[in-house]
């Protein structure tokens, strides 16, 4: 079972290095987004700073919602998905590996680029370790939960923005600890709190979704 | 469990059975609700005191609260119904999720649009972040989006099954939402008191606030099961 | 904008709201056919 996992890990990490440019649009969606923000509320040093964490957080959150399309639909177009759905593999280990090769190409980067990011907006330095610590919590969250979606919105017409629709309301939880960790800690107070809810999202979403991708795959499927 | 009893359980989950059944209870449900309406109203307008701090805004209890605890309550109804199609693969469990949605996403706009009127007069702006209204809000969403999931699919099998898992994982995300939303909320209004509690609850309030929270029971039994009947007429 | 709007635009809308999912369930119930007997 674990030969599977990570022969499965491998390969989409293989693939998704041939397609490089599908990850990397991605993560660049990340730091526009945080860009435009700035741009729309005015460069006010005090204001930017207040509203990083949050501006941050929404942006990892759109960009991960945008590369969920990405997790299922090619092996879903060229027949493999079926494959995998009639061979000797449990369907939530294979769940559980795509999840975890997403993550590791479109989530971990984004904990990489975040402080970046927080330089943009001239967050304190001492709350990169908090956030880069919420962000490396809560994106594989992200990518599971999101993974459902994607499941359920196999190859539907108008996808993408339905996707975005049934999961950003079941994203918000993360959204609010992730950020209000770094917001805790900005204010001078422990941040311990909000980072062992995420990291208990974590475990709840690792053990619980690859049942939930796997029943969706098999719906989308049959 | 021996085989009759069995059949007993499942009989009603005919859809063709079930269609005069549902008829029935529809009618005296209805009848049921205006009558609690009525009653509800008269306590709330008529009988309940004007309130110490608010005046006479507080009024709007009897409907925004009744309303919340309704769209919550017909969701979980809605999750049940999923959860039983998914486990016992009978359509009507999947035609009950469908007819409940519209009736629930109703109750939820009602109580933020009552909130959101709450609001202006007792706090000064048409929206408040709270954390009843927000939460409120997020599941507008997983219903709107439950009914979006089910209209893109053209299959009828995948497209019930497929938002009756949405459903599931919503319900199970619901109790960490409404947590979540609470401490965010706490964050950032301090100890404030919430704009949707009401202070101090005279048992007439109460009558009140419960005989509209039965009167919208009824009705939402009722719609829900007038609707049930048209989509089994649609899809029989 | 008296308290009194506030309380009327409430239950006005919450009524109307209710009235209008009647309204549609009605002509739904009309578009679906008449309650004949199911096979």
């Amino acid at each position: 079972m674990l030969a599977v996992a990570r022969t499965l890990v491998h390969r989409d990490l293989l693939l998704a290095l041939r397609r490089r440019s599908d990850v990397g649009t991605a993560l660049l969606f990340f730091v526009i987004v945080a860009s435009l923000f700035p741009l729309g509320v005015g460069a006010e040093p005090n204001l930017l700073r207040a509203i990083s964490p949050g501006v941050i957080w929404v942006a990892a959150l759109l960009s991960s919602m945008l590369s969920l399309g990405r997790l299922f639909a090619a092996d879903h177009a060229d027949g493999t998905l079926e494959q995998m759905l009639l061979g000797a593999a449990p369907l939530g280990v294979v769940a559980m590996a795509k999840c975890l090769a997403h993550w590791l190409v479109s989530g971990l980067p984004l904990v990489a680029i975040a402080p970046l990011i927080a330089l943009q907006y001239d967050l304190a330095p001492g709350l990169y370790g908090v956030l880069a610590l919420s962000l490396l919590l809560g994106t594989p969250v992200l990518s599971l939960i999101g993974a459902i979606g994607a499941a359920l919105t196999l190859g539907l017409r108008g996808g993408g923005v339905l996707l975005a629709l049934l999961v950003l309301p079941l994203y918000v939880p993360v959204l609010i600890l992730g950020a209000g960790a770094v917001e805790m800690a900005g204010a001078g107070l422990q941040p311990d709190g909000q980072l062992l809810l995420l990291g208990a999202l974590l475990v709840l979403a690792a053990a619980f979704s690859p049942w939930a991708i796997a029943a969706a795959l098999r719906i989308s499927m049959e | 469990m021996n085989p009759n009893s069995t059949l007993r359980w499942f009989w009603f989950a005919s859809p063709q059975t079930f269609f005069p059944l549902a008829g029935t209870i529809a009618r005296w449900c209805a009848a049921a609700a205006a009558l609690l309406a009525l009653g509800g109203l008269y306590v709330g307008l008529v009988v309940a005191p004007t309130d110490a701090q608010q005046g006479e805004v507080y009024r709007i209890i009897f409907i925004h609260v009744p309303a919340a605890w309704m769209s919550m309550f017909i969701y979980v109804v809605m999750a049940g119904w999923a959860a039983m199609g998914l486990a016992f693969n009978t359509r009507l469990s999947f035609m009950m999720a469908q007819a409940l949605a519209p009736t629930g996403a109703l109750f939820t706009f009602i109580a933020l649009w009552t909130g959101s009127l709450w609001g202006r007069p007792t706090w000064g702006t048409y929206w408040v972040w709270d954390a009843r209204l927000t939460s409120e809000l997020i599941l507008l969403f997983l219903y709107l989006g439950f009914m979006a999931l089910h209209a893109a699919i053209d299959d009828p099998r995948r497209a019930d099954r497929a938002s009756a898992l949405l459903a599931i994982v919503g319900a199970v995300n619901v109790p960490i939402i409404y947590y979540s939303v609470q401490w965010w909320n706490t964050l950032h209004q301090g100890a404030s008191v919430s704009i949707t509690r009401a202070p101090s609850m005279a048992a007439t309030m109460l009558t009140g606030m419960l005989l509209m929270a039965l009167a919208f029971w009824a009705y939402s039994i009722a719609a829900v099961l007038v609707r049930v009947r048209c989509i089994i007429r649609e899809r029989e | 904008m008296s308290h009194g709007f506030f309380i009327w635009a409430s239950y006005a809308v919450t009524f109307a709201a209710l009235a209008l999912e009647i309204v549609f369930l009605f002509r739904r119930s009309r578009r679906a056919g008449p309650s004949r007997q199911i096979k």
